[in-house]
């Protein structure tokens, strides 16, 4: 049984005991690896000598002045981890590397096969180094296939799952019809790519440390990110299943309610059952426009009540629509922008957000994590600077300070 | 008497001998469950007839038949309990002394009313996980207000973030809902570690909106450190350019592209045949490209809209470029490298026949996922369950069901 205290006398985490090596650049391993080590688990990112991941010089800097301690995307990202620096084009590089594996439970990667192979972190190389390891490989299109070997960034991936082309719909597609269909915001589908990645790793550590019992070890997981957007994205795949009807954002929008314009901002407006409608009716104050029988037939009352609805949302501000539509049970919500999310008296009371210190970057409020355990708490502890455990780490497989110098002047540290 | 079952034809994924009590309705809670069906584990779906889950009624929006919603209980079994009848409560307890995750999305409060709270579960089940996803958390003086899909976009700020710069903000659906139940996965699949390794249960409180918040943490830091708003920017990248989705031939055909280093610029350049117009005083670096990417953009557009989107990526991964077809659910569903993947596994429906589900989003090579099962009936395993698992007479479940406790 491992130590039940993460910190010595403080409450257990859910993950400690387990440790991971991360070899991902950018966001979408780098927020697996954010994941579990905000459980606890020991990730130990591997990064490149000198450059690092290139989050680094992605930015947001603070006052604008790149720095690669300070960008906000590496920052955000990356909390809780450890950095190891090692370069896997070279030969002792690699040496250090494969020494690693045994120690280690996990390993997440976002090396196409083309880039695993080469730096021997292909499933047959890692099975042979190490049996029990859990390998998770996030790649644009998955480990197989055809297009195994494609390159695919966030705008890619999102479009590659099918839920691009649902995009726009409803609003600001009757605005502006003739448009190229959208990704979402912010690099969502990275971010969703990750995190099915870590769902799957973990039932993976799981399986392997607590279900040994009945015979199971390490493995290999093809995760790919194309394919997490599909899971996420699969009810078109099943309207065309069943119903023989192609989706697409001409056809799918909400005939009442959606997106509306509010006095100062937007708001979405979303009734599905009759006590909702009838809410909303007596918050709008029962307009002769306004009637049940016209909710429960979209079809034929749903573009007249829309354009009322439109009119009198955008007459209020969204805040007020917010409380005052919530108060009559009605579900509504504003589109907060960051500064809005910022100050919100929910996530606030809820203590969303983190002060976290940094050497270099100084104390930043950081968007927490969207889960609260009870009993194992989660944590947000900084990122690492560049290298920052090297002596820790290398000295697990036998290297001193003299080593890490030679090794730092050859440039594989 | 308890009897030993492992659960209807479980998979043999990596949660083999988890059995989970889900309680969760509409789309997010249940695609939690699912993804944990998926993975071998043992998910009882307790439900009612007294208020059936939405996706056995016609939808609002779809009408009927809500098939749109066939996968998201797959692998379940189904049982039925009126929860507003004591009877079933006890019931729903007992269910919940032989399970070891119990999974929610009501309104926060409408658990502990209907006698499931934390602490009641605790007590029959010392160990016993609760996860409970919800719009805005379990706590806070917004915990209580309805929230659908795009209202957690919405209210995380990922909403205001999504849509061209110079329209309304876009709507994000069920990726949104199903994004919180992959989240809520997570939460359970970390907390049976800890029961494993402590003998240690938990409640979980998993918020979509906060899941909405985490997606744009970098905007969030930025807004931190430097006071600066972002705003929504279409396909456009804050550092890539060209980077976007570009017409191709053809109707409503398009393909995304995306150049993020020199290389790749260059993988670009040939694929083009060194056009006339790349000149280097405007596209020569990255940043001379991000500043004038509305014109590099058209370019673009120009030479794609000579091709269909497989074509352009055909020529541009082999070049080394990402870029990729925006694809619809009949393309995703044909498309050649998907069905290398078995993405899409055919399963039998009891009505409809084969029908393709959509394959896990993982490749386990030791502990499959899989889909095996469509969302059952309504009640379809009350006695295997009631009788078999929990040890009730079948006299008595016939009884209680004449009674509308199991209902």
């Amino acid at each position: 049984m491992p130590n039940p205290a993460s910190v010595p006398g403080g409450p257990p985490s859910a993950l400690a005991g387990f440790r991971v090596l991360e070899i991902a650049n950018m966001i979408a391993g780098p927020y697996c690896g954010k994941l579990l080590a905000s459980l606890g688990a020991e990730v130990v990112k591997v990064e490149t000598p000198a450059e690092g991941d290139p989050s680094r010089r992605r930015g947001p800097f603070p006052e604008d002045v790149p720095h690669p301690e300070r960008s906000g995307t590496f920052l955000y990202l990356n909390t809780g981890k450890k950095s190891l620096t090692l370069n896997l084009e070279d030969p002792q590089g690699r040496v250090i590397l494969a020494a690693l594996m045994p120690e280690v439970d996990g390993l997440v990667h976002d090396l196409r096969p083309a880039q695993a192979g080469p730096v021997g972190l292909d499933p047959e190389s890692l099975r042979q180094t190490n049996p029990h390891l859990v390998v998770t490989a996030l790649t644009p299109y998955g480990s197989t296939g055809p297009y195994a070997d494609y390159r695919g960034y966030d705008v890619n991936v999102f479009h590659a799952g099918g839920e691009g082309k649902l995009l726009p719909n409803g609003l600001a597609l009757e605005y502006y019809p003739e448009r190229a269909p959208l990704v979402a915001g912010s690099n969502m589908a990275s971010y969703q790519g990750g995190l099915t990645a870590a769902v799957g790793t973990v039932a993976a550590l799981y399986s392997a440390k607590y279900a040994a019992k009945i015979g199971r070890g390490g493995q290999y997981l093809d995760c790919s990110m194309q394919q997490a957007q599909l899971a996420v994205g699969y009810i078109p795949i099943q309207r065309l299943e069943s119903e023989g009807v192609v989706e697409d954002r001409f056809s799918r929008f909400f005939r009442i309610g959606g997106v509306m314009p509010a006095q100062d901002g937007y708001v979405e407006l979303l009734t599905l059952e009759p006590r909702q409608w009838q809410g909303l009716i007596e918050f709008l104050g029962h307009p002769e426009w306004a009637r049940e029988e016209h909710f429960s037939d979209p079809a034929t009352y749903g573009p007249e009540l829309n354009r009322r609805l439109r009119e009198w949302f955008s007459e209020h501000p969204k805040d007020w629509l917010y409380r005052q539509g919530q108060a009559h049970g009605v579900p509504v919500a504003p589109y907060y922008t960051p500064a809005e999310v910022f100050a919100s008296s929910q996530q606030r009371e809820r203590q969303f957000f983190r002060t976290v210190g940094h050497p270099e970057a100084g104390e930043v409020e950081y968007p927490g994590l969207p889960f609260h355990f009870s009993e194992t708490p989660e944590e947000m502890r900084r990122a690492p600077l560049l290298g920052e455990h090297n002596s820790e780490i290398l000295a697990t497989i036998g290297y001193n300070q003299r080593d890490l110098v030679d090794l730092a002047r050859a440039g594989v540290i | 008497m308890v009897k030993k079952d492992m659960g209807l034809g479980a998979v043999e994924g990596p949660l083999r001998g988890i059995r989970v009590a889900d309680f969760s309705v509409h789309a997010a809670g249940p695609f939690a469950g699912e993804m944990l069906a998926e993975m071998g584990a043992d998910v009882i779906k307790v439900e009612s007839a007294a208020r059936l889950d939405i996706t056995r009624r016609p939808h609002a929006m779809y009408g009927k038949p809500p098939s749109s919603f066939e996968q998201v209980n797959a692998n379940k079994r189904s049982v039925t309990l009126n929860l507003k009848e004591s009877r079933a409560v006890e019931l729903a307890l007992h269910l919940v002394g032989i399970s070891d995750i119990v999974l929610e999305n009501f309104r926060p409060g409408v658990m502990d009313r209907l006698g499931l709270g934390y602490p009641q579960l605790k007590e029959v089940k010392p160990d016993i996980i609760l996860v409970s996803l919800s719009s805005n958390g379990q706590t806070g003086p917004e915990s209580r207000y309805a929230g659908y899909a795009p209202m957690f976009a919405a209210l995380g700020g990922l909403g205001h973030l999504t849509g061209y710069p110079d329209a309304p903000p876009v709507e994000l659906r069920h990726a949104m809902d199903h994004t919180g139940g992959m989240m809520a996965a997570f939460g359970a699949v970390a907390a049976l570690c800890a029961k494993s390794a402590y003998n240690l249960g938990q409640h979980v409180d998993v918020s979509v909106r906060d899941i909405a918040t985490s997606f744009i943490g970098t905007a969030l830091l930025d807004y931190a450190m430097n006071r600066r708003e972002h705003f929504r920017k279409g396909n456009q990248d804050e550092v890539m350019a060209p980077h976007g989705v570009y017409r191709c031939q053809g109707e409503d055909n398009w393909v995304s592209i995306a150049v993020g280093s020199q290389a790749e610029w260059q993988g670009l350049l040939r694929a083009l045949g060194q056009p006339a117009w790349v000149t280097e005083d405007q596209f020569g670096d990255a940043y001379l490209r991000w500043q004038n990417r509305d014109a590099l953009d058209q370019c673009l557009e120009e030479w794609t809209s000579r091709f269909t989107p497989q074509e352009v990526t055909e020529l541009l991964q082999q070049e080394g470029v990402a870029a990729f077809p925006s694809l619809a659910a009949d393309q995703l569903l044909n498309d050649h490298h998907l069905q290398t993947r078995q993405a899409f596994p055919w399963v039998e429906h009891p009505e409809k026949g084969r029908q393709r589900a959509v394959a896990p989003p993982w490749r386990f090579s030791e502990t499959p996922a899989q889909v095996d099962r469509w969302t059952p009936d309504l009640g379809e395993h009350n006695l295997e369950v009631f009788h078999r698992l929990l040890g009730l007479p079948a006299e008595e479940v016939e009884e209680l069901s004449q009674a509308q406790v199991i209902w």
